[in-house]
């Protein structure tokens, strides 16, 4: 059950990083973009 | 005579030439627009991308329910389904994509009055490819009920190709759907989250936000979106059979695709992105609101009563 959880989590990290990676990168994208005065 | 398909070979007949054909003329339109040197060419060839990656939803959810139809019929040859099966899961998974990268190229020209070349060769190459696999799984798909065309090698047996190794993969990884499962909702949360800011500013709340700020956060409903459709995928292809049978969930996917196309106003249209801090927005973008929230609400209310609201009978 442990096993289950932990990995279960440690999908859900994953998951999550890599939404907030491309989040973030689409993020600084527009700031860059907003600085540049666009 | 059923003027409106009531039954999954019938829907997914109707369905199926939409993506191919569609496909074709949208990459028509997409270099016709170099050509002319016509922007409104390719944000329109760019807005019919991200439909038929929409549209694929529901065509390959026709495809399963016809399956379940006429599996088991004489002269219907399971492995030419599987086969066809395996072809259409590319097509779509590079339908998808190309509808993926269609809408962040319409995001960032909204935003940054330009799409990046990376972005429009990216969408180039992945309708390709979506085409090829559409040509093929056409080609099998073909085969399958019509005797007149000859027979056709299968390269997987039933139980052998892509899509079995998924159904197995979800069935026999344990933590597989609950994790996925957990994922499903943090990207219906993502989703909600954002067409609510957007949709409630629509209708007047926090009027001091101009929308150009609301419409950043639009690729993290993005995001939460593409989330949803692979978890929801994985777990309509584990258990197809259940899924088709449900009666909640053809309205789930009929909201989903409204409430997908309603994203697109948000997205490119003008009256929507020229709304400034203080301004009241004008009626059409209310309407719109109510019809976003209300379609993903929609979406919400009955991807949770899947198991509750009954099998077809």
């Amino acid at each position: 059950m442990e096993n289950l959880a932990i990995l279960a989590f440690l999908f859900i990290v994953v998951v999550l990083a890599i939404v907030g990676g491309a989040a973030y990168w689409v993020d600084s994208l527009a700031d860059r973009h907003d600085q540049n005065g666009g | 005579m059923d003027l409106i398909p009531n039954s999954g070979p019938h829907l997914h007949v109707l369905l199926n030439h939409f993506p191919s054909v569609g496909t074709v003329i949208a990459l028509g339109l997409f270099l016709t627009s170099y050509h002319l040197k016509s922007d409104d060419l390719r944000r329109s060839s760019m807005v019919i991308f991200l439909l038929l990656g929409l549209l694929a939803i529901p065509t390959y959810i026709s495809g399963a329910a016809a399956r379940w139809a006429i599996q088991g019929n004489a002269g219907i040859s399971p492995d030419v389904i599987s086969a066809h099966m395996d072809q259409a899961l590319l097509a779509f998974t590079f339908l998808g994509i190309t509808g993926c990268l269609a809408w962040f190229g319409l995001w960032q020209e909204r935003r940054f009055s330009s799409t990046p070349t990376w972005n429009l060769i990216a969408v180039f190459v992945s309708s390709l490819l979506s085409l090829l696999y559409m040509a093929r799984a056409g080609n099998i798909g073909g085969h399958i009920n019509h005797p007149e065309l000859g027979t056709i090698e299968t390269a997987a047996a039933q139980g052998e190709g892509l899509t079995a190794s998924v159904e197995n993969l979800i069935t026999s990884v344990i933590w597989a759907w609950p994790a996925m499962e957990a994922a499903h909702f943090i990207g219906m949360a993502l989703i909600f989250g954002v067409v609510l800011l957007v949709g409630l500013r629509s209708l007047g709340v926090g009027k001091n936000l101009p929308f150009a700020a609301l419409h950043r956060l639009l690729p993290l409903g993005a995001l939460g979106l593409l989330v949803n459709i692979i978890t929801g995928f994985f777990f309509f292809i584990a258990d197809s059979g259940r899924y088709v049978a449900m009666d909640g969930f053809p309205p789930k996917i009929i909201a989903l695709m409204i409430g997908g196309v309603a994203i697109i106003y948000f997205t490119i249209f003008d009256d929507a992105w020229a709304l400034k801090a203080g301004d009241d927005a004008p009626l059409l973008s209310k309407i719109m609101a109510v019809v976003t929230i209300g379609s993903w609400a929609a979406v919400l209310i009955f991807g949770r009563l899947l198991p509750y609201y009954g099998d077809g009978g």
